[in-house]
């Protein structure tokens, strides 16, 4: 039962301001979370249940909301309420219809639209963690209730930051069970980056393939206790693709996600994923970290493209005829595949840049001969091509490389190979 | 086909398929995303109502747990339509001189129908109710589903002393042996006349194994408050929910 009443007004931590209670959201475990007016713009209010945490959480979420959020893509803080009928809250902004709850796209109650949103939603999360980790910050209780994504455009809000704290401290929070790291999960260690790590590369996981990294016909013949779990998920767990175990496979009923996915998506995910659970599953310095994960990604959204409007996988690591209308683009750090109208990003050609959202080229057919492709300039800098037969052009800013066989172009600060 | 893409000295990713050939093979068309749809495959948790339908609870008590019981549907569906931990089942025994499953196998709660409890008469074998409990209590029975199961909760709802005071505690001894029954989470609910009778708490303190999991409802309109408290209690802390 909510415990504020519409119309109720509670005072700001300054007492200066009011915040008035308009409908009862929802609930967690903490907490309950009410749309409320404040200074006539209406948010949202994460009310502790009773008995409130204590009084060193009410001190971090102050120094937090000083702090400001580390993007934009977290419903941080704004502003803490006073003490009120023996709890306290926080106001943050209301998160807009368009986004849904990570469970309900577990739950098929909600779709990416196509999988390079799918990979964008996985880039924003990475990209989120990256930036609150490097201000020292860690975030400690990473599950899938702390992430709403827009499915049309794979836009992330990142809500429920009230246990994110700077390196070394926890404010008593272990978690939640299926998300934890393995040294957490038998209280070797307290949640911390490290921890985190591993809980996002879970969270990751999920996003991809659905199913559990841990669960399969292994785990799934074991009821449930708590030492049951402590084993399952701290002492001895198995990846279901450990290369050297495969007692613990997908099983066919409980696991068929993975099982029907796990070959879709590129190599290079099977690779990264089969790191952080196997050897980065217990040894901290093996797990991936989030620039290993952009970078991850961008090559694997880079293997995405159109052939008729259907998006197809080119798996750059095989030797195979490319289909009619698609080239690719060798860079030193990555290979693109590209089709009509793909996009290659910033970071992929400014060894300098770190950007995997601006787009630095589109490519587009002739519009006389749609077998003839041009990779069209978005960036500010000049690129210069070199045919095979020697004709070197220079493409300025909106102008077209010509994407031939043989091609080579310089970006800069790299230098590609049109295959 | 267009040009062939040779493959390129690429750092080396330790799963990598050997290439086999020197021959082109042909790109595997990617499925569409409207074509694999998540089809989460969560781990059962049942939650056992075991149900005194001995002729002492003839009228209001029966139809205090009938209407406890469809009040507590929605909540559990509730629950189970945004968890993406646990699937709720359902699994009913009413037991009088005899034992009954009124579900056949435990009923996922998204698409259960609860029948009203009409006929009630009998004595108070608990014993029976131990003994069809324990049978179905295993991997091979009740909590057989694929996902696997969590520990189960079961709740027992009774108003009466035993009737087999001199068998019952055989079948608690054997029940007490099935591992799944020892990490259940076991609450017993005392009605009316129960609630004040000393064997029948004496009963539910034995099969619980702990006095705080043994609840009074001394008249039957906190049955109802009764049944969701330690109903969704035990929900929300087996599957970990918030
Ligand atoms: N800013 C917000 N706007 C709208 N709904 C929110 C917002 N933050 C949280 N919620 C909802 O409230 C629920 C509980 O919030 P959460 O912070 O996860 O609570 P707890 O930490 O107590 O589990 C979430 O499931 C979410 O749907
Ligand atoms: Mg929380």
């Amino acid at each position: 039962m909510p415990s504020l009443m519409q119309g109720e007004s509670i005072p700001t931590i300054n007492l200066t301001e009011t915040v008035t209670i308009l409908q009862y959201l929802a609930e967690g475990g903490q907490g309950e979370v009410y749309k409320v007016d404040y200074n006539g713009k209406t948010c949202a209010l994460k009310w502790y249940k009773r008995p409130a945490p204590p009084d060193v959480f009410y001190e971090n979420l102050a120094v937090n909301v000083k702090k400001g959020a580390p993007n934009e893509h977290y419903l941080w803080p704004l502003m803490l309420t006073a003490k009120y009928k023996g709890s306290y809250g926080y106001i943050m902004e209301l998160r807009p219809q368009q986004y849904h709850e990570f469970g309900e796209f577990l739950l098929n109650l909600a779709r990416f639209r196509n999988y390079e949103t799918m990979i964008n939603a996985a880039l924003n999360i990475v990209e989120s963690f990256r930036i609150l980790h490097s201000k020292g910050y860690s975030y400690q209780d990473v599950n899938e209730g702390g992430f709403f994504i827009n499915p049309e455009n794979g836009d992330v809000l990142i809500c429920d930051n009230d246990n994110v704290a700077p390196f070394g401290i926890n404010l008593g929070v272990k978690g939640m069970p299926r998300y934890m790291a393995p040294e957490v999960v038998i209280n070797m260690n307290r949640p911390n980056t490290h921890s985190d790590r591993f809980s996002l590369a879970i969270l990751l996981f999920r996003l991809f393939y659905i199913d559990h990294p841990l669960e399969g016909k292994y785990t799934i013949q074991f009821p449930l206790t708590d030492a049951i779990g402590a084993q399952l998920y701290g002492i001895n767990p198995i990846f279901v693709y450990d290369p050297d175990n495969d007692r613990n496979r997908p099983h066919p009923q409980a696991q068929p996600n993975v099982i029907k996915r796990w070959n879709l998506f590129p190599i290079d995910l099977q690779v990264a994923f089969t790191k952080a659970f196997t050897k980065g599953m217990k040894d901290i310095n093996n797990r991936i970290t989030e620039t290993e994960w952009e970078d991850i990604l961008v090559r694997a959204r880079g293997q995405l493209i159109k052939i008729g409007g259907r998006e197809q996988f080119i798996n750059i690591y095989a030797k195979q005829s490319l289909p009619e209308g698609v080239r690719i683009l060798k860079l030193p750090h990555y290979a693109i595949a590209l089709s009509n109208d793909s996009k290659i990003y910033e970071c992929q050609i400014n060894q300098y840049s770190v950007d995997f959202s601006k787009e630095a080229g589109i490519v587009k057919q002739s519009l006389s001969n749609k077998t003839i492709l041009g990779l069209g300039n978005l960036s500010e800098t000049t690129w210069k091509v070199k045919y095979t037969g020697g004709q070197m052009m220079e493409v300025k800013p909106k102008g077209y490389a010509k994407l031939e066989q043989g091609a080579e172009i310089d970006f800069g600060s790299v230098k590609g190979t049109i295959y | 086909m267009g040009d062939i893409w040779d493959g390129f000295d690429f750092p080396t990713l330790d799963p990598v398929n050997p290439v086999n050939s020197n021959m082109g093979q042909a790109v595997e068309q990617t499925p569409s995303i409207e074509s694999i749809d998540a089809m989460l495959v969560k781990r059962a948790m049942v939650v056992f109502f075991i149900i005194d339908i001995s002729g002492s609870m003839k009228g209001a008590r029966i139809g205090a747990v009938n209407d406890a019981i469809r009040n507590l549907l929605p909540e559990l569906k509730k629950r189970e339509a945004s968890n993406t931990n646990a699937e709720i089942r359902v699994a009913i025994l009413e037991f009088s001189s005899n034992a009954n499953w009124r579900t056949l196998t435990p009923q996922p709660v998204s698409s259960f129908v609860y029948d009203d409890i009409t006929y009630v008469s009998g004595g108070t074998n608990f014993g029976k109710a131990f003994h069809a409990l324990n049978e179905k209590l295993t991997r091979n029975a009740f909590l057989s589903a694929a996902a696997g199961s969590y520990t189960p909760l079961i709740i027992l709802l009774t108003d009466g002393k035993p009737s087999d005071i001199a068998l019952y505690p055989e079948e608690l001894n054997q029940l007490k042996k099935n591992s799944w029954f020892r990490y259940a989470t076991k609450a017993g609910i005392a009605i009316e006349e129960g609630a004040l009778s000393p064997e029948c708490k004496k009963v539910l303190l034995e099969f619980t194994g702990n006095e705080s999991m043994v609840l009074e409802a001394k008249n039957t309109n906190i049955l109802s408050k009764q049944i969701e408290l330690v109903t969704l209690t035990g929900v929300d802390f087996v599957t970990q929910q918030g």
